[in-house]
């Protein structure tokens, strides 16, 4: 539908459908229902909510049309799945609470959105809830990991939104997740990487001194590499922590160690890891660990030095 | 020996007659008694069937570089008589061409056939025979017409050649019924042999008998790449007023680019906005007479099933079939077992242009597919275009890619060098050091987006996307995700260089930003590698809306600049509301048909 028609007539097929307004809102929310909240931050979250609503009503308009949004980007979508998160980042700040009311309190009903379409709406909503970074999420986005059934996307992304806040308790709760089996574990450890913490570099460095199975050896390395990106450690809002060196200097020696270690794909993710960590130390621990390596290993890891020479981030 | 031949000659067969090649009895060619037993295929590539040729005749059973003779599948159309009902199933619609019936279907129809002749042996006794012998499994994949005075008529494998027919000599017509489409199955080649029993001379003595083979192969289906010149360029027709902005600003670049054929819309079915993505205009070639080629289009579905309901391809794809397919043009669809991905549109379908690399030649360049173990298109559609064996398909890290296209990341000019191309490869650190130089020259708070907007069109809702430099900069996920497509870009840089030797001196680095979702990349600015290569000195690339500083957008002054060495100037397209904002470009927004190259030859690489 989306290019048929003119702007108004989509306003009145989003009507139809029952997304754009308030009216449709049926509850519970769209990842969970707030009876999953401890009742102290369900209270708090529906105060919350209650304000904006008053002050900024025009914000909670804009977020009730998402539905509407994701089934339009779904027919158009390329590759799995469609994403509004820019479109919802772009609301600011003030879409916070109406994005977490829509999460978890009084979301729409899923009307005629299909499959697809429904897991957009929900990803979006929670990478755009991430990229607030702000600590009033943490409460919906530990009760979406703490219960109900696993689904990946839905588990990664609000893995991934309570990364981005990065405080304490978010970084200790996503590191008890990474370490303990469970149905959660893999969203976690995918999510894990937006939380640029010097703990949890040091967490995910001893997962991966395990030696686990390749496959899950990369995934670490990905978040490893996230953690201690050095385009991202650049920034502001991540360097504030005053934690960079100890986060990527971590990263880098776990990530050359390990380098060693695996071969086929997990090497080839581990190797991008250490390039999207950069860190000085890394030509000193490649020369360390080629020291012991075997002679496949060794020249894996003087083609790694070459590219580290030239890392593309740098040039 | 000579001998006198009452063989009809036509446009592509020349009937002057010399005496046996094959296998026989006799020793002395001059010894009228001896058989004449001689099958002619046009072995030296000539576009004709020459029996006074004897480069007709000389390593006519073996194919390589210099030998051999070739047929092609005849899936064309040429009467325009299949259906052009798009309501018919996948399978309905391609199961009808040329080659589906046993007749031959006009003149058309006969051209696209390669000819075979037996050379008369005008002293062939009564109680001679001969049969002509297929190879296997190449036998279930082509057909016989036999010439009955002029008239070509199915020539079934159990029919036996008449000695009278012995006598006048025969010509007949070999069609293929398909294109390889798994070598292990079939590589396309077949031997044809002619066996005859020579009867009993007029003495009383048996004749020898004897046989003769001939070896031809199935011309490959060949993808086109950015050297050969656009003749025509398709967008998807739709109709209203935010898809006219997109139409309207490409048909200017076609225009200014002087596109033979100019701008073409397909009525696509449903609301398929990428042109790109549904099929793949190829061809395939055999030698015609006077050094031409004889060719036909092949425009193939993908394999991919967006918008489609389970099951069944993507609905626009039909129109390789009711638009495209007809005389000397064939559509073509070769799907899986399941379901296609996004891996499988033919936006991940590209070709590196012609090089020469460690002793291997690709004078038709190579397919290049975003594509890994884990995570790749149809098997059996990359079976198929592997089989082909010319353009050897590279696969290419995409998996990290939301779409996981290879035109997101790269694309490949014409140039006047050794190579003859450039690479334009993504930059995303040029890109973030134009930004942080900006912001240090006291333009950081110079937007980028300016005017544009996410969603307005989704929502009724105005979702403003300027944003400026330093938010940019300032952005951790922007910025993290940045440093990541930059290693992931340079990955694929380095399996491109290591297949093609390209240096970093041929590659055009090109910067825009990526942004995260799901996990996956997408283009943040619009992706200016998912352009067109509109002729040699015009590339049509997507508007970058870029931040303008002293008047300039500088990210569409970097890439005229960097391409204007090459003498390539470049049209700006408006993309951005209707392909860039769903993940898309003027690209994956189009197609194109271009000529198909005079110069070179597919069956002088010898394989």
């Amino acid at each position: 539908m989306k290019h048929s028609t003119t702007k108004a007539i989509f306003l009145t097929a989003a009507l139809t459908l029952g997304f754009a307004g308030r009216e449709a809102l049926a509850g519970p929310g769209v990842v969970i229902d707030s009876s999953r909240l401890p009742e102290q931050a369900r209270a708090s979250l529906k105060r919350c909510i209650a304000k904006v609503r008053a002050s900024h009503p025009e914000a909670f308009d804009r977020v009730a049309a998402a539905p509407a949004m994701a089934a339009s980007f779904d027919r158009t979508k390329r590759g799995p799945l469609a994403s509004i998160t820019l479109p919802l980042k772009a609301l600011g700040r003030e879409a916070l609470f109406p994005m977490l009311n829509m999460v978890a309190v009084e979301g729409p009903n899923r009307g005629e959105l299909s499959d697809t379409a429904w897991l957009a709406l929900r990803v979006s909503l929670l990478e755009a809830i991430g990229i607030l970074r702000d600590r009033r999420a943490e409460p919906v986005l530990e009760a979406i990991l703490d219960g109900g059934p696993p689904e990946y996307e839905i588990d990664r992304a609000a893995a991934q939104a309570l990364a981005r806040i990065g405080s304490d308790e978010a970084a200790g709760k996503l590191i008890a997740m990474a370490r303990a089996p469970g149905p959660k574990r893999l969203a976690a450890l995918t999510g894990i990487g937006d939380c640029r913490r010097a703990a949890v570099a040091e967490a995910l460095a001893n997962l991966l001194a395990r030696h686990p199975a390749p496959e899950v050896a990369g995934v670490i390395a990905r978040s490893l590499g996230d953690v201690g990106n050095s385009w991202a450690w650049r920034t502001a809002v991540v360097a504030a922590s005053g934690e960079e060196e100890a986060t990527r200097a971590t990263a880098a020696r776990a990530l050359v160690s390990a380098f060693a270690v695996y071969d086929g794909q997990a090497r080839r993710l581990i190797g991008k890891a250490v390039l999207v960590v950069d860190h000085p130390s890394t030509p000193a621990l490649i020369e360390a660990a080629r020291a012991g390596a075997p002679a496949d290993a060794a020249a894996e890891l003087d083609r790694l030095a070459e590219r580290f020479a030239r890392n593309p981030i740098r040039r | 020996m000579r001998a006198t031949s009452t063989l009809l000659c036509t446009a592509l067969v020349c009937a002057g007659l010399w005496g046996c090649s094959g296998s026989s009895g006799g020793d002395d060619d001059t010894d009228t008694d001896v058989p004449i037993i001689d099958l002619r295929a046009d072995a030296n590539r000539d576009g004709v069937v020459d029996l006074e040729d004897p480069a007709d005749d000389e390593g006519e059973d073996v194919w390589d570089a210099s030998h051999g003779a070739i047929f092609m599948a005849n899936i064309d159309d040429d009467l325009g008589a299949c259906s052009k009902d798009a309501s018919q199933t996948d399978e309905q619609l391609a199961a009808c061409n040329d080659a589906a019936d046993e007749v031959v279907n006009g003149t058309d129809d006969l051209a696209d056939m390669a000819r075979l002749l037996v050379a008369p042996w005008p002293g062939a006794p009564e109680d001679a025979s001969a049969k002509l012998v297929l190879s296997t499994p190449g036998a279930s994949y082509v057909r016989l017409f036999i010439d009955n005075a002029g008239s070509f008529e199915l020539f079934p494998p159990s029919r036996a050649i008449t000695a009278a027919e012995l006598r006048e000599g025969v010509e007949l017509a070999l069609e293929g019924k398909d294109v390889v489409r798994d070598d292990t199955v079939w590589d396309g080649y077949i031997d044809v042999t002619l066996e005859v029993d020579a009867g009993t001379a007029s003495d009383g003595t048996a004749y020898p008998d004897g046989s003769d083979t001939v070896r031809l192969r199935i011309a490959p289906i060949l993808t086109t790449h950015h050297l050969q010149p656009a003749q025509t360029l398709f967008v998807s027709k739709l109709d209203y007023p935010e898809y006219y902005v997109y139409r309207d600003s490409i048909q200017a670049a076609v225009s200014a680019a002087d596109i033979p054929n100019g701008l073409v819309e397909l009525d696509v079915i449903g609301e398929d906005v990428w042109t790109q993505d549904f099929f793949e205009a190829g061809y395939m070639t055999m030698p015609a007479a006077g050094g031409q080629q004889h060719v036909i289009s092949v425009f193939m579905r993908s394999a991919s099933n967006w918008g489609a309901p389970a099951g069944q391809l993507r609905p626009s794809g039909k129109l390789v079939f009711t638009y495209f397919r007809g005389k000397d043009a064939a559509g073509l669809m070769q799907r899986g077992s399941g379901d296609g991905n996004g891996l499988d549109d033919g936006g991940n379908l590209e070709t590196i242009p012609p090089y020469e690399y460690n002793g291997q030649s690709y004078p038709f360049g190579r397919i290049v597919r975003g594509s890994t173990p884990a995570y790749h298109p149809t098997e059996s559609f990359d079976r198929m275009l592997a089989s082909q064996k010319i353009q050897t398909p590279v696969a290419v890290d995409t998996s990290w890619l939301a779409v996981g296209h290879i035109d997101e990341t790269m694309t490949y000019l014409k140039t006047d060098s050794p190579r003859g191309w450039i690479l334009l490869a993504n930059d995303p650190n040029m890109a973030i050091q134009m930004l942080q130089d900006a912001s240090d020259e006291g333009h950081g708070a110079v937007e980028l987006f300016v005017g544009m907007s996410w969603s307005d069109d989704a929502t009724g809702d105005y979702i403003p996307a300027n944003i400026s430099i330093d938010a940019i900069l300032a952005d951790p996920d922007l910025m993290a995700e940045n440093a990541q497509a930059a290693i992931d870009v340079a990955d694929q840089v380095d399996t491109i260089k290591a297949e093609t030797g390209i240096t970093d001196a041929e590659i055009v680095p090109v910067p825009f930003l990526h942004w995260e979702q799901y996990g996956a990349s997408a283009a943040y600015q619009p992706g200016t590698t998912n352009g067109i290569a509109l002729s040699d000195t015009d590339y049509g690339a997507p508007e970058p809306h870029g931040p303008v500083i002293d008047g300039h957008d500088v990210f569409k002054v970097q890439l005229e600049d960097a391409l204007a060495p090459h003498g390539i100037e470049v049209r700006f397209i408006e993309d951005w509301e209707e392909l860039h904002m769903w993940t898309g470009e003027v690209h994956c927004g189009s197609n194109t048909i271009r000529a198909v190259p005079a110069d070179v030859r597919w069956w002088e690489s010898g394989r």
